[in-house]
């Protein structure tokens, strides 16, 4: 059964359209990727998800129930997590302080997540601005997790992150995804986005233009290719 | 023997004036509290604190008088009708006018013109008196000090390192200050930013509402009493530096503790006009506040 789905989502600012007709679904458990190039609506795509974007078209299902619009803490009541580009840590609370802001009567505990980044109990009287990049990464994700979300929406994960960094984050998203949680990752950085799903959809220019499993994506690798401006690097 | 007189006197003298000088720092940082909640978090200049003080002042007034219950039920009852107020003004005004600050300013001053004319409407214009719910003194060996005074002081210190405490250290505390920083992040993790704003300005409001019925027996309460606890307040915010609480206790020292010491040594206007060039000498050398932009 699909988790999330999204049905002819248009939206866009000023007038202006960033997404037309975009139609994805994201089985429960599953991880998904949604790729493509700088500036064609993933980022848009996963803010209408929880309401931070009202689309002018189209409805917003999450587990059957229309959350079309928002606002985001509904949204997140009803089990979404949202990793944002920039992390969003809280530049002047400590680590600590960061993973007690998560409005949730039964989430995570605090020391499950320790367990989890053990590197986040070592920083946690650290305030978010003095974190590295891959710090504030690792706090972001735990801070979605407290919450236990149903869908984790995370965007560009690996972003500026140095390539052991990267492998780390990969490490943390597959756990995540064995423990059930269902994950709609955005990404530019194909190898790693492709690494981790099992169900990949393209975007260009604000509309889906390609979606299909690994294999798929294999078979199809030329228009792949030309959708992603070719940055499939080694 | 004249010596050890004179010593003696000094000593009462000086004693006296502490504590004169440290209950109005208290009293003021009690009140600065509630407008440094409203400015420094939500970031509305609220021109309506003095009128909230002066209500606060007025529910004791009524009920030691007019309802002749007492000062005491009066003492409880002002910070939660004050926070009402609060509340009413946030809900039908302030938060269809956020992001937009002139605007905030003007409205909040018309709630200010609005409760004092309904004020006088209500109770006219004349100035009232409450009496001392705690008449009486306290010999404190080097000087004997009135009991009501004495009983403000705790209560003003007590409130502040609870209102200190809640922000500091509890959830609810570390969720309001993640708002403050990023209301988008913040509503991601599942926090309603709306209500969270309804409830620091009534938190705010209902501070101050406690320093206008802790002040009205020490006073004559009249429709204009809060202005001069407006303009303290903002000149203690001011100083401390807005966005950090805790700037109000070395502001309230400087603006209570300064006026109150001037005008016993010189006059109350002199000593209000050195406040004052004070507060615009130091905003123009740090323009953050004491402890701001830390």
């Amino acid at each position: 059964m699909a988790l999330l789905e999204l049905d002819g989502i248009g939206a866009g600012y000023g007038g202006s359209d960033v997404l037309q007709d975009v139609s994805l679904s994201v089985e429960d458990g599953s991880v998904v990727t949604l790729l493509g190039r700088n500036g064609v609506g993933k980022t848009t795509t996963l803010r209408t998800v929880v309401g931070l974007v009202e689309p002018t078209a189209g409805t917003v299902r999450f587990d059957g129930d229309d959350v079309t619009g928002g606002p985001p803490h509904v949204a997140h009541d009803h089990g979404v997590g949202f990793v944002t580009e920039d992390r969003g840590v809280f530049p002047d609370l400590t680590v600590e302080e960061n993973l007690r802001v998560p409005d949730v009567d039964d989430g995570r505990s605090l020391d499950e997540l320790y367990d989890f980044f053990p590197k986040l109990r070592e920083l946690r009287t650290s305030r978010g601005k003095h974190l590295s990049g891959g710090e504030q990464q690792m706090l972001a994700i735990a801070r979605a997790l407290r919450s236990d979300p149903r869908l984790l929406l995370l965007d560009e994960p690996s972003e500026g992150l140095a390539p052991q960094i990267v492998e780390n984050v990969g490490a943390v998203i597959e756990e995540i995804a064995a423990g059930g949680t269902t994950l709609l990752i955005v990404e530019q950085n194909v190898r790693f986005a492709l690494a981790v799903a099992e169900y990949t959809y393209i975007m260009d220019g604000g509309q889906i233009v390609f979606e299909g499993s690994d294999e798929d994506v294999d078979a199809n690798a030329e228009e792949v290719r030309r959708y992603l401006g070719v940055r499939e690097t080694a | 023997m004249n010596c050890l007189l004179l010593a003696g006197v000094d000593t009462e003298l000086v004693a006296s004036l502490a504590l004169n000088a440290l209950s109005s720092i208290l009293i003021l940082a009690l009140s600065a509290l509630g407008l440094a909640v409203i400015y420094g978090f939500i970031g509305v200049i609220n021109l309506a604190h003095g009128a909230y003080f002066t209500v606060g002042a007025y529910v004791v007034w009524l009920t030691s008088t007019e309802l002749g219950i007492g000062f005491w039920p009066g003492f409880l009852l002002a910070p939660l009708v004050v926070a009402v107020v609060g509340l009413l003004t946030e809900v039908l005004i302030i938060q269809h006018l956020y992001e937009r600050l002139l605007d905030t300013i003007l409205a909040t001053w018309g709630v200010a013109l609005a409760i004092g004319e309904a004020i006088k409407l209500l109770f006219n214009a004349q100035s009232k008196e409450v009496g001392n719910p705690l008449p009486g003194s306290v010999d404190l060996v080097v000087t004997t000090y009135s009991t009501y005074r004495l009983f403000l002081m705790g209560v003003a210190a007590v409130v502040i390192t609870v209102v200190f405490v809640l922000f500091t250290r509890t959830d609810a505390g570390v969720r309001l200050r993640a708002v403050i920083q990023d209301p988008t992040q913040a509503s991601l993790l599942g926090l309603n930013e709306t209500r969270m704003y309804q409830f620091s300005f009534a938190f705010g409001s209902a501070l101050v509402g406690l320093a206008g019925a802790a002040v009205a027996p020490l006073t004559t309460v009249e429709p204009n009493m809060g202005i001069s606890y407006l303009v303290q307040s903002f000149f203690a915010v001011i100083l401390g530096g807005a966005g950090t609480l805790i700037g109000i206790v070395p502001g309230s020292i400087i603006v209570a503790g300064f006026s109150n010491v001037g005008t016993f040594f010189i006059s109350p206007v002199v000593a209000q006009t050195l406040v004052f060039l004070l507060v615009v000498a130091l905003i123009v050398v740090r323009p953050e506040g004491l402890l701001g932009g830390q």
